[in-house]
């Protein structure tokens, strides 16, 4: 393998890791380590994970009685949101129009909650995703947007970004529920090079029982998207929570679904032609969280890998990028990489004129609001 | 142990840092400002302090901002968890801006408690509970109180238990703002009162010490006793009368910081606090008489 | 005869006696919903006797039913019980 570990003074930095990779580990924490532990638990939003992983391992009793009250209110707090979700898209049900091309289709947090996930109800999820059919877009918007979803406050140049270039509208937010809902029509920008096709996701999508109308993605659509996400995306705050979500899924579908999981998730991986970030994430996952991954699985996602020093740099960015910093400093180093990985996940999304647009508007905003 | 002088204090805070225990919390201070020291050291008695060991509710940095003008108008950061927070304030402001910023924990990262902005005070293990928004007058009467035989919980914060629905005490000293700072020299010439601070965001600020340690450990806690909803009315008479129990309720809602977060049980939580409770509005403009009326207050049952 | 209607509460709901009225939080809104006295005794009435509340049928008169059906129908605007659909 060509990623190596760092020795000696990344223990630290790593304990979050290793306490999810390793549940077992919670119960044998001494005080002045939950004293690390919380601050980067709740800097990537697990804390309320965290507390469900105790508890597994019935190890409660043997946490500092403060750490474990955090944990409590991160609980009941996690248990609250999941509750306000699904209400949230019971409410969304009956707000959205019929006859539409494909039921539109929950993604990320929403679709776990939908899909049962078990790591769902403890995981923070802020607002709705939702993909339609890229014919059904404008019919979705105006009936939202007759139901009380409108677009949130933005400036023109804000709004030409999303509609134009980007994979989503701009967010919406319901007018007296205040909740907020990013309406998608493809899971990767339109201007990304490779943009996979969304109808392949709506063919295959599964339905809610609980939710008529609408569908979460099959099991290996969203593990594929959990890791486009993934590396994609630009938050890397809460890269350790997006690389437990993928964990998680993995470990979930492989253990209900066995081969045929697997099978589908090489599959439709070359189908949505994101082999190299699912590639990437999967062998993250695997290094990291020890998330069983069938070695012909793992084999079959690098027959596409690239050449050796590119495929290297990857997976040491995304490592160093979503170290957490919470308690200190932000390193030099995790900010050099985020910085990297920024620029590349825009550098995937947009060709390089746009970029460079884009990022000189930025700019000038952030110039023109700073102190 | 650590030393409790403001010249240890400093020591510490510059070095390891220390843990400043107030109420159930225990946060992790460090700060390279003779000021911060100069104000824990005259508003925390000696026991509250700890030293930089074991684990904490918060950790907290107050020091100066990267690359920041040296001489001209210098400035303090607060950071948590190593993140900044809030907006650089001028350096001389960096005693209120702690006190701030350990509120600001509390009330964004707590939620074992329900959370409401409210002044408490309690008598023979009694809970007095004021809310209000910053303004109402809430501050002076709590600190007036405080001085007369009240026992202080927390003059901003009101920390009620999930479990029991007793109030804990937050073991702060009270923050005075603006003309409240005189008024209550006046009312208790006794009163340990800190360094003022002029020109804040909320005019000139200064501390009141806790006359007696506010209720420290969590054991002590306080039984809902009267909900009392005050306001400050230049020239008006006194006047403490009945609020039905369904008003004062949605009025203690109002005032919450983790209704919405806590949802179910924070309903249950707070009409069972209504329910316990007395319910009386409190319009005044004499602290002597405010202070006399809420101190003949009985517990009816 | 019209079939009798049958109610649950809405799994998500608790309600207290506060004061002289009730108040009924939906677990799922986030709502408060202040209730009058009676509204709040017709929700405790459905929650203990869930499998056979008939309202109309248990009215003794016409005007007592037409006051449950009023309050019956404000209760199920605000999602806090639901009409069971005879299957």
């Amino acid at each position: 393998m060509i990623w190596k570990r760092r020795s000696g003074g990344s223990d630290r930095s790593e304990l979050l890791i290793d306490c999810l990779a390793r549940p077992a580990r919670l119960g044998e924490l001494a005080p002045e380590q939950w004293d690390r532990l919380i601050p980067q638990a709740r800097e990537a939003r697990l804390l309320a994970t965290l507390e469900a992983l105790l508890a597994e391992q019935g190890g409660q009793g043997r946490a500092p009685g403060a750490a474990r009250d955090h944990l409590r209110g991160a609980g009941l707090a996690a248990q609250r949101r999941a509750d306000a979700l699904e209400w949230e898209l019971s409410r969304l049900v009956t707000e959205l129009p019929g006859g539409l091309a494909a039921p539109p289709l929950l993604l990320k947090g929403a679709a776990y909650l939908a899909a049962g996930l078990p790591h769902a109800r403890t995981r923070h999820c802020a607002d709705i995703d939702l993909l339609v059919a890229r014919t059904d877009l404008e019919r979705v918007e105006r009936m939202l947007f007759w139901a009380g979803w409108q677009p949130a406050g933005l400036d023109a140049y804000d709004e030409r970004y999303y509609r134009e270039w980007m994979h989503q509208l701009p967010p919406l937010q319901h007018r007296r529920r205040g909740s907020t809902l990013d309406l998608h029509h493809n899971i990767l920008p339109a201007t990304a090079r490779r943009p996979p096709d969304p109808r392949l996701l709506l063919d295959r999508a599964v339905a809610t029982p609980g939710l008529p109308g609408l569908t979460v993605p099959a099991p290996a659509h969203l593990a594929i998207h959990c890791a486009v996400h993934l590396l994609a995306d630009t938050e890397w705050d809460k890269a350790v929570r997006d690389f437990h979500d993928l964990d998680r899924i993995l470990r979930h579908y492989g253990a209900h679904e066995g081969d045929a999981f697997w099978q589908e998730l090489v599959g439709e991986a070359v189908r949505l032609r994101c082999e190299r970030p699912v590639d990437h994430a999967v062998r993250h996952v695997q290094a990291r969280f020890g998330t069983p991954v069938p070695p012909a699985v793992a084999a079959a996602l690098a027959r596409r890998r690239p050449a050796a020093p590119v495929a290297g740099l990857m997976v040491r960015a995304v490592d160093g990028a979503s170290r957490p910093c919470a308690g200190g400093e932000q390193p030099r180093r995790t900010r050099a990489w985020r910085a990297l990985l920024f620029v590349r996940a825009h550098w995937l999304r947009m060709p390089p004129l746009l970029l460079l647009r884009h990022v000189i508007h930025k700019a000038r905003v952030a110039r023109a609001e700073g102190p | 142990m650590t030393a409790t002088t403001a010249n240890g204090l400093a020591a510490d805070l510059a070095g390891p840092g220390l843990t400043l225990v107030t109420g159930p919390f225990r946060s992790r201070i460090r700060a390279r400002l003779a000021t911060v020291a100069a104000g824990l050291a005259s508003l925390y008695p000696p026991d509250a302090f700890e030293p930089a060991t074991g684990f904490a509710d918060f950790h907290v940095a107050l020091d100066r901002p990267v690359g920041a003008r040296r001489w001209y108008r210098p400035q303090v950061r607060f950071r948590f968890d190593g993140r900044e927070v809030f907006r650089p304030l001028p350096r001389p402001q960096a005693y209120p801006m702690l006190e701030w910023g350990l509120n600001w924990c509390v009330t964004t990262q707590i939620n074992h408690y329900l959370l409401f902005h409210a002044a408490v005070l309690a008598r023979a293990g009694r809970a007095l509970i004021l809310p209000g928004e910053p303004g109402v007058g809430k501050s002076t009467l709590c600190a007036a109180l405080a001085s007369r035989g009240w026992e202080l919980l927390s003059d901003e914060i009101a920390l009620v238990a999930l479990d029991t629905g007793h109030l804990h005490g937050l073991g702060r000293p009270v923050s005075l703002k603006n003309a409240a700072i005189d008024v209550i020299r006046r009312f208790a010439p006794d009163a340990v009162i800190g360094a003022t601070c002029h020109d804040t965001l909320k005019g000139t600020v200064a501390h009141l010490r806790a006359p007696r340690r506010g209720a420290l450990q969590a054991a002590d806690a306080a039984c809902p006793t009267w909900l009392v909803f005050p306001r400050f009315i230049p020239g008006a008479p006194t006047r403490l009368q009945t609020e039905t129990r369904e008003r004062g309720f949605f009025r203690l809602v109002d005032n919450a910081f983790n209704f919405t977060t806590l949802g179910t049980l924070a309903f249950e939580r707070t009409t069972d606090l209504v329910n316990r409770s007395t319910c009386l509005d409190l319009t005044y403009s004499d602290l002597e008489e405010a202070v006399g009326r809420l101190g003949s207050l009985r517990a009816v049952d | 005869m019209a079939v009798p209607q049958r109610w649950i509460v809405d799994p998500r709901v608790v309600w207290c006696r506060v004061g002289g009225s009730v108040l009924a939080y939906h677990g799922g809104s986030g709502d408060t919903h202040l209730l009058t006295a009676s509204a709040g005794e017709l929700l405790a009435r459905i929650d203990a006797d869930a499998d056979r509340f008939a309202p109309v049928v248990d009215a003794a008169s016409a005007a007592e039913a037409a006051a449950m059906t009023e309050t019956l129908d404000a209760l199920a605007e605000a999602e806090l019980v639901h009409r069971v659909v005879p299957s």
